[in-house]
């Protein structure tokens, strides 16, 4: 028997024995409940953080004072003595599993105790929107005027519709419960990925603590967006295609194929990027398996060393002494056979007939920051700020030094997470991408340091993470290794610098103070007043009805979309944000809103309201003028002769410009603009 | 077909078909309602593709979990793209006839298929094997969690904090009348003066409006169009603890025909 069948049948051995059928759920004896190991105490652990975040919410909203404090300790709770826990050599596979689910599923709740009365993410509304349309009109790929891609990848909106409608639940509810289950997939399928390519339960399971660490994680992972249900289907086609090339197999190869074809597709329909990801992924590692390109490249390299190891080991398997994991890949590697050209061909296949309007949504995304990269590269570019936000926030010192502690950190991890892949599994194709997008993620990071590119290096983290994560696993596991016991103070310098990763990815994924919540929704003498921008979409729909065609800021566009039902137009738009923001009212802004045809302008004078992830809320009194626009943006329109000065909340102010559009005059102004 | 198979098809049936009836019949909003929806799009689809592509040995409990929870979803999915090619197809009844069809044909090809691999004995249900100190501590870690969600949920104090309201006035639905309204989202009940004046004359005045919290109120008002048009009407809205400052205004300006 290979080492393969054996680890395999050990693991399911273990795993049989682990969950064999007894006498009673409380007969457990002491040795079935070992096999829990700390997971129930780490479990209460995790609780108590939540419970420690939730504390720091609450402080942030009413006090503000030590909220940060109380946040982070928290999440250190959380953190450090899963990691300290995983460390250790004496945990069993089940208890290995069972703290990575536990410790995702928590960190999922940080999201949900973060925002737990609606959604509250910029891209939440969108898809929001897209579920309720799907609720209300029955069909598929109803228009999305805000992000018009979205609804033509209508898988996560599908599924929580279903969840809804089956359920009963609303769509906020129904898409907290599938974005959690989304997690346990994630967390589940990582780890059987991981110790399918490393054949360890100990690798896997930091593997899958590490990639944890990744900035989108906490956050913007856990957001009611495609890509949160995408990237866990993607892992599990990854884990079903390491799984289906297992030796022993044979009797579920067809099995195996036919659920990832499914899971494919799945994708396909569900995020645009994440079913680019896996086309690419998968054709280069069947174009590996097929050329062979890997073994030669260990090969030529271990020409150059000492002892030629790849070659003693292809003699091996020629005669049948295979004894090691990689030793063993030479000959059992299929790779992604068929479904490589199935994935490419789906993605392609839907992106030119369903969404070609995708090439529009992500061409600027990749053109705009791969020249921004050259042009930073030849210094001809601008640069952009670390650690100051869009907002003009600037993190404190010890916020900068964790964060570029956490990348050092992880650079000085790589060249030993390298070695131990050449070490290991060299002649493995799988593992050597994983290897190379690990070495991608830094040459993509560096696309943060400019303005345009931030986005491409930030949306690009949660795939390339997969690599980086595993290949730091297997540095951990060369620093402190299976032979050598892992004792407390050891333990414990492992969570710490678990601690400086997961800090820095916090840090660098998500602005400093959204990291705890923000004042929605507030107790009023027993009853419950909203956010002014929800309060104002639901009377606009309740008042003027559904349909009409608005340009707004930011914030209240993504507030009317989702809750009122307006056509909206928000900042993307060309003109919209001059047209609401400058001083004065000019022909051209008249043109730019006859040819959006605009029935409505929603002015907020708050400039938070343009921040897609701050403008959601109460504005925190006493207000400034600093806060706001200049008076002569707030009352632009109200001297204007043909525009009607409808509504005021207050911050708030909704204009009816049918009349001024409609003027014969207005023509003119319009085919100027269209003409520039 | 064995003891197993027998056993695993009458179940699913049961299942598939007992849930699907439920949602039927249940009153929605009901914890019996949330329950059979999360079964049947989460775990049953899932479990019966699970069921007919692997036969039982095969895979280990976590692996079971994966597809099933992971084809559900995918079930889910692709099968909405099927649905969306029946006019109202995605409603309620497409869903329950799309997810309970795959569970029943997912199950029966499953006991058609043949033998299982290695089941030789009637199926007994997953026992979890732990002891009464560890499962007592995780039903603790589950009450804590608990505990924080539901703390989460608790409305902000409005300390601190500004409440709003909102005023609006839009021509009704019959040209000659104007649609006023106020709504009171202050943070505690608030009492109101209007105003609405035709070209700074005062032709309307509500003197004390007394709104609870989320309190709304509503009028027309009768404004001859060829009386009004070309001039300006503005409703004015003061709170009577700031009596003489402005809180809220808007507009109409009545085009000449």
């Amino acid at each position: 028997m290979s080492i393969a069948e054996g680890q395999l049948g050990a693991n399911r051995a273990t795993e049989g024995t682990e969950w064999a059928a007894g006498e009673g759920i409380l007969a457990a004896s002491p040795a079935f409940a070992q096999r829990w190991g700390w997971f129930p105490a780490l479990s209460l652990v995790n609780a108590l953080g939540l419970l420690t975040i939730t504390f720091a919410n609450q402080a942030a909203i009413t006090a503000g004072a030590r909220a940060e404090l109380f946040f982070w300790l928290g999440l250190l709770l959380m953190i450090v003595p899963s990691a300290m826990r995983l460390i250790a050599l004496e945990p069993t596979r089940r208890e290995r599993m069972s703290i990575v689910i536990a410790l995702g599923i928590a960190l999922y709740l940080v999201k949900v105790v973060h925002s737990p009365f609606a959604f509250t993410y910029g891209d939440e509304f969108f898809h929001l929107f897209n579920t309720n349309q799907i609720v209300n009109a029955q069909t598929l790929f109803q228009a999305n005027p805000v992000l018009p891609v979205s609804p033509m990848f209508p898988g996560l909106a599908a599924v929580t519709a279903a969840l809804a409608t089956l359920s009963g639940l609303s769509t906020f509810q129904a898409g907290l419960i599938l974005i959690g289950v989304a997690r346990l997939l994630l967390c589940l399928a990582f780890f059987l990925f991981a110790e399918s390519v490393s054949r360890s339960a100990r690798v896997a399971s930091l593997a899958t603590l590490l990639y944890m660490s990744h900035s989108n994680f906490l956050f913007w992972s856990a957001q009611f967006a495609y890509e949160s249900l995408a990237l866990p289907l993607a892992v599990a086609i990854l884990y079903l295609i390491t799984r289906r090339e297992q030796p022993g197999n044979s009797a579920q190869y067809g099995s195996l194929s036919f659920l990832a074809l499914l899971g494919i597709s799945a994708i396909v329909v569900t995020h645009h990027l994440t079913s680019y990801f896996m086309a690419i992924m998968l054709v280069l590692w069947w174009l590996l398996v097929r050329t062979g390109a890997h073994h030669f490249f260990a090969n030529l390299l271990s020409a150059f060393s000492l002892q030629s190891n790849s070659k003693l080991s292809e003699e091996k398997v020629a005669n049948g002494e295979a004894t090691g994991p990689d030793e063993v890949s030479l000959h059992t590697e299929h790779g992604p056979q068929g479904l490589a050209p199935y994935a490419l061909i789906a993605a392609i296949a839907w992106l030119v007939f369903v969404a070609i309007l995708t090439v529009n949504y992500l061409s600027p995304l990749f053109n705009k920051g791969m020249v921004s990269f050259l042009e930073m590269i030849i210094g001809d570019g601008d640069g952009r700020q670390l650690f100051v936000s869009a907002s003009g926030y600037t993190a404190p010192l010890w916020e900068r030094v964790v964060g570029i502690g956490s990348v050092a950190l992880s650079l000085l991890l790589l060249p030993f997470g390298l070695w131990q892949l050449w070490q290991r599994a060299r002649h493995n194709a799988i593992a050597l991408l994983l290897g190379v997008a690990a070495i991608c993620y830094f040459a993509v990071l560096g696309m943060r340091l400019t303005t345009a590119g931030w986005e491409l290096s930030n949306r690009s983290s949660a795939y390339l993470f997969i690599g980086l994560a595993y290949l730091l696993a297997l540095a951990v596991t060369y620093l402190w290794p299976d032979h050598r016991p892992v004792g407390p103070l050891r333990g414990l310098l492992f969570g710490l610098l678990f601690s400086v990763l997961f800090a820095g990815g916090v840090i660098a994924g998500w602005p400093p103070q959204l990291r705890v919540s923000q004042p929605y929704l507030v107790d009023a003498d027993g009853a419950t007043v909203q956010a002014p921008g929800r309060q104002v979409a639901e009377w606009m729909k309740l008042t003027l009805g559904a349909g009409h065609t608005v340009a707004t800021d930011e914030a209240n566009g993504r507030y009317l979309l989702a809750y009122g039902e307006q056509q909206t137009y928000v900042g993307r738009f060309p003109m919209v944000r001059e047209i609401i923001t400058a001083p004065q009212l000019e022909q051209r802004q008249i043109g730019a809103m006859a040819l959006l045809e605009l029935d409505y302008l929603l002015v907020d004078r708050r400039q938070q309201a343009w921040d897609n992830m701050a403008g959601y809320f109460f504005a925190a009194t006493p207000a400034t003028a600093a806060h706001w626009f200049a008076p002569a943006v707030q009352t632009k329109y109200d001297n204007q002769p043909a525009v009607n000065r409808v509504m005021d909340a207050g911050d708030i102010v909704l204009y009816d410009v049918q009349p001024l559009v409609a003027d014969p005059r207005v023509a003119a102004a319009r085919a100027a603009v269209v003409t520039k | 077909m064995n003891r197993f198979a027998t056993h695993s098809l009458t179940l699913m049936v049961v299942a598939g078909c007992g849930t699907a009836l439920l949602i039927w019949l249940a009153p929605a909003s009901t914890i019996v309602h949330l329950i059979l929806g999360l079964l049947l799009v989460l775990i049953l689809p899932g479990y019966a593709l699970t069921e007919l592509l692997f036969a039982k040995g095969q895979l280990t409990r976590t692996e079971r979990l994966l597809y099933t929870l992971g084809g559900s979803v995918m079930v889910a999915t692709l099968g909405a793209l099927l649905l969306n090619q029946v006019p109202g197809g995605v409603q309620t009844n497409g869903w329950i006839g799309l997810l309970v069809g795959v569970t029943l044909i997912g199950t029966l090809l499953g006991a058609l298929k043949g033998q299982p691999v290695t089941m030789t004995a009637a199926p007994r249900l997953p026992r979890l094997r732990i002891s009464f100190n560890q499962l007592l501590v995780l039903a603790i870690a589950v009450g804590v969690a608990g505990i924080a969600v539901k703390t989460a949920q608790t409305p902000t104090s409005p300390q601190g904090l500004t409440g709003y309201t909102l005023l609006w006035m839009l021509p009704a639905d019959d040209t000659s009348r104007l649609a006023l309204g106020i709504s009171n989202q202050e943070f505690a009940p608030t009492a109101y003066k209007l105003q609405v004046k035709v070209d700074d004359q005062l032709a309307q005045e509500w003197p004390s409006l007394l709104l609870g919290v989320n309190g709304r109120w509503a009028a027309e008002l009768a404004v001859p169009a060829t009386a009004v048009a070309g001039h300006e009407i503005t409703a004015e809205l003061y709170r009577l603890d700031q009596p003489d400052q402005l809180y809220r205004h808007v507009v109409l300006r009545p085009a000449v025909e």
